[in-house]
């Protein structure tokens, strides 16, 4: 480590040359000089367009000075390229938000581009700094039973980095293919992607390890003593990762479903590997709720495209009214209220005799689960204008309170 | 704001590194010295040893003197050196100083990436005048400063050869009789094969471009049928490069191969006092025609004025007698350019084979110079040589290609 320290701190020496101060400075201005510009005419919010114009007119200026002056300028050209495709790619995803949701914009800046700009930055910095072979040959110690040096620990990251970005598109493929080949119905494509990307993170890291001669003893030691590990100290973390999994590859619940939760009814927004995160109608708030949750407890739940609920309110009405007559009563009213289902005719039964008359159910069928509260009133409130207007009483509990005669009497 | 902050921040420390120094009298800062290695093999830790080995042995010595200079190293390829060196400079952080072959060093200042020297008579008397004849611009200037010679030699296991075959003729027949030998078919590796079998001056006139007389053919001819006859036997191997003959007789796969005075160091260091060092040998057509390396320190153009002083400053001193002498005698692996290092110092028997082959090599002074390190043309010789050594052509039929091979571009 300390030969990599000394390596890169031999490298300041050189960009103290005057020649190379001058490209700095030039990349230094075209920065600041496309900021102004920004400010001055494109208002408080960035204005790619006109910041990428200053940058491509301000450097491209500079660099013309340099090349007239016959000076270096190949630094200067490097960095403000990179620039100018930051600012691009920048230019270009607010483009692509239009089309694209902002959770699959900012992935494609801070997973992709973004890296793939400072590798390339990296990579050619130290392609005029230093030489690469060489480079990778400083030693950086000796880890079971490897000796590992900036080549290999480089490899390693980067190989890890494109299993990590590049491997999602293609084993949603294969999740596909598998699913297709196999007839896995029930299986989602998403768990068994999930599946195939971890595999192949987990098969490309151990390849590299081996590579680059770990012994393969102490990874299975070490991956041993981590199991253990997450087994006493991040258990729920972990219990949740493998609820998540379950979840997805046995696809009882996907995105779009609505199940119910203490009572509200909430739609399926994304399903993740730790928690779940659903959307509450009744205050439009967005809850996380851990996936083991949705395994420790039984869950009512309405798949996509299956959201009729049969739902039902209870009213009690005077007892000497004819009870077919109420009945029928009743389930006039309900189908005549907008929203409950013509196709499935409303129900309504006598409960019984209680304590402020005969109890009645009426049962009927909404389109969705989310509107239960509101047309559930709106069914109340039709039966209670209804009964109004024909004088039949709806009795409300009261409380009769009999004084003795003595009292009466003063 | 931001922006001119992290301007600032960037620039200062680089500014004030650039001000350490001047004010003080004494040599002190950084240089830069490039390394050119010969070869495609791919760079091993020991292969980049083996090329700073010298250069680390001098940049000790000179700290010893001024304990504030730092030289950092980078190796590059003998075969993309210039464009490396053309790149860095566009920069601005091309090398203060390069380690190359002589060749090398000429066509840098031909392509102004290196500034030719003017030396005082005084130093200039004491350089080797082959190695100064090879540098040679004008009377007065050179294209860089000889610092040692690599001649090439033959390197052989002592415990299963007590002395080196003294002619080709007796190589085959100790090779008949279990001697495992190697060979490369790296054109620079196998020259010394030309001189022997009376192939030398038809490679010569080939790659001067004019046309070969018909015993020039002949011998070149009677080249490739002893090529392709050596593959025949069991006991010879042809292997792609000069690295993979090393790693032979480090492994002890082989017995004897030609070898770089720059191998002995490793080789010793693995071999102990079973390594065999000797001349190569001869033929009925005339001595080996082995090629000397002649490693010259050329100069940047883009160095501070500081870097300047201090890279000449390290030039003079690595060419005085005493570490001339003290790098022959330490190592034994190389020869000195100065000529008055004291013949004690090369009274040993390594030394004195090297002596043997530095005049042995005087016969292909043409083709180091006809034919440079790096050329294109090295390739395509070592491209014809391979198919005549594994039967793909035979020796009449690659004579007429490798002429062609051998012709200057337009």
């Amino acid at each position: 480590m300390n030969d990599l320290l000394s390596q890169i701190m031999g490298w300041l020496p050189m960009l103290s040359r005057p020649q190379v101060l001058v490209q700095l400075a030039l990349v230094a201005l075209t920065i600041v000089g496309s900021r102004l510009v920004t400010h001055r005419y494109g208002g408080m919010v960035t204005s790619w367009p006109l910041e990428l114009t200053a940058t491509v007119v301000v450097g491209g200026l500079g660099c013309g000075l340099l090349a007239i002056a016959q000076q270096p300028m190949a630094l200067a050209v490097l960095l403000l390229s990179v620039l100018a495709c930051l600012q691009l790619s920048e230019l270009l995803l607010r483009q692509g938000a239009r089309w694209l949701p902002e959770d699959q914009i900012q992935p494609l800046r801070h997973l992709l581009i973004r890296p793939f700009l400072v590798g390339v930055l990296l990579w050619c910095l130290i392609e005029l700094l230093d030489t690469r072979d060489e480079l990778a040959l400083i030693p950086l110690g000796h880890w079971m039973g490897a000796n590992v040096n900036v080549g290999d620990m480089t490899r390693l990251v980067v190989v890890l980095y494109l299993l990590m970005v590049s491997s999602g598109p293609p084993s949603l493929g294969v999740a596909w293919l598998l699913k297709r080949g196999f007839a896995l119905e029930r299986v989602s494509v998403r768990a068994i992607g999930l599946m195939v990307r971890y595999a192949v993170i987990t098969l490309g890291t151990v390849a590299v390890l081996e590579t680059i001669g770990f012994n393969s003893t102490a990874l299975f030691a070490i991956v041993g003593g981590l199991s253990v590990g997450l087994g006493f100290g991040v258990k729920e973390v972990f219990g949740n990762f493998v609820s998540g999994l379950w979840l997805l590859f046995e696809g009882s619940l996907r995105p779009g479903d609505i199940v119910a939760l203490d009572g509200d009814f909430c739609e399926v927004r994304r399903l993740g590997l730790r928690a779940t995160r659903l959307w509450r109608e009744r205050d439009n708030a967005e809850l996380v709720i851990p996936n083991q949750t949705f395994f420790n407890t039984s869950t009512v739940e309405f798949g996509v495209g299956r959201t009729l609920l049969h739902t039902q309110i209870t009213v009690s009405v005077d007892p000497s009214q004819p009870i077919s007559t109420i009945k029928a009563l009743l389930e006039e009213i309900a189908a005549a209220v907008p929203g409950v289902d013509a196709d499935h005719p409303p129900k309504a039964h006598m409960l019984g005799i209680g304590d402020c008359g005969a109890d009645y159910m009426l049962k009927f069928w909404i389109h969705s689960p989310f509107e239960n509260r509101t047309l559930c009133g709106a069914v109340f409130q039709a039966v209670v204008e209804r009964f109004q207007v024909l004088g039949i009483e709806l009795p409300n509990p009261h409380i009769v309170v009999e004084l003795p005669s003595d009292q009466t009497s003063t | 704001m931001r922006s001119v902050l992290a301007v600032l921040l960037l620039t200062l420390p680089l500014t004030v590194l650039s001000g350490c120094g001047l004010s003080s009298q004494e040599l002190r800062g950084t240089a830069y010295l490039a390394i050119s290695v010969e070869g495609d093999q791919p760079l091993t830790k020991a292969i980049l040893q083996e090329e700073v080995l010298q250069a680390q042995t001098i940049v000790a010595a000179y700290r010893q003197l001024h304990p504030h200079v730092a030289i950092e190293t980078n190796l590059f390829r003998e075969s993309t050196f210039i464009d490396e060196v053309r790149r860095r400079q566009a920069a601005g952080l091309g090398p203060d100083l390069m380690l190359v072959a002589g060749s090398t060093a000429r066509s840098l200042v031909e392509a102004n990436l290196a500034r030719s020297i003017t030396i005082p008579e005084g130093t200039r008397s004491q350089l080797d005048p082959d190695s100064r004849e090879r540098l040679k611009l004008s009377p007065r200037d050179l294209a860089g400063l000889p610092i040692l010679r690599r001649p090439q030699l033959a390197c052989y296991n002592r415990s299963r050869l007590a002395t080196s075959p003294a002619s080709t003729g007796a190589l085959i027949n100790q090779a008949r009789g279990g001697l495992r030998v190697g060979l490369a078919v790296e054109s620079r590796s196998l020259f010394w094969s030309a001189g022997p079998l009376g192939a030398d001056r038809g490679i010569i006139t080939a790659a001067a471009g004019r046309p070969l007389t018909a015993s020039e053919r002949q011998g070149l001819q009677r080249w490739l049928e002893w090529l392709s006859a050596a593959n025949f036997n069991q006991q010879i191997f042809i292997k792609p490069s000069q690295e993979s003959l090393v790693q032979g007789l480090l492994a002890r796969r082989l017995d004897w191969i030609p070898c770089n005075s720059g191998n002995l160091s490793r080789l010793r260091r693995t071999l102990g006092v079973e390594l065999g060092v000797s001349d190569l040998p001869s033929g009925p057509y005339g001595p080996p025609t082995p090629i000397t390396r002649l490693r010259v320190l050329a100069f940047g153009t883009g160095s501070t004025a500081q870097q300047r002083r201090l890279a000449d400053s390290l030039a003079l001193f690595s060419l005085n007698p005493w570490i001339q002498s003290s790098l022959t005698t330490d190592n034994q692996d190389m020869l000195p350019t100065n000529r008055f290092v004291p013949p004690s110092a090369m009274d040993t028997p390594v030394l004195k084979a090297m002596q043997r082959s530095v005049q042995q090599a005087d016969a292909t002074d043409d083709i180091s110079r006809l034919l440079p390190a790096g050329d294109p043309r090295d390739h395509a010789l070592s491209r014809l040589v391979s198919a005549v050594a594994f039967g793909e052509l035979t020796a009449t039929e690659a004579t007429g290609a490798v002429i062609r091979a051998l012709a200057p571009a337009p």
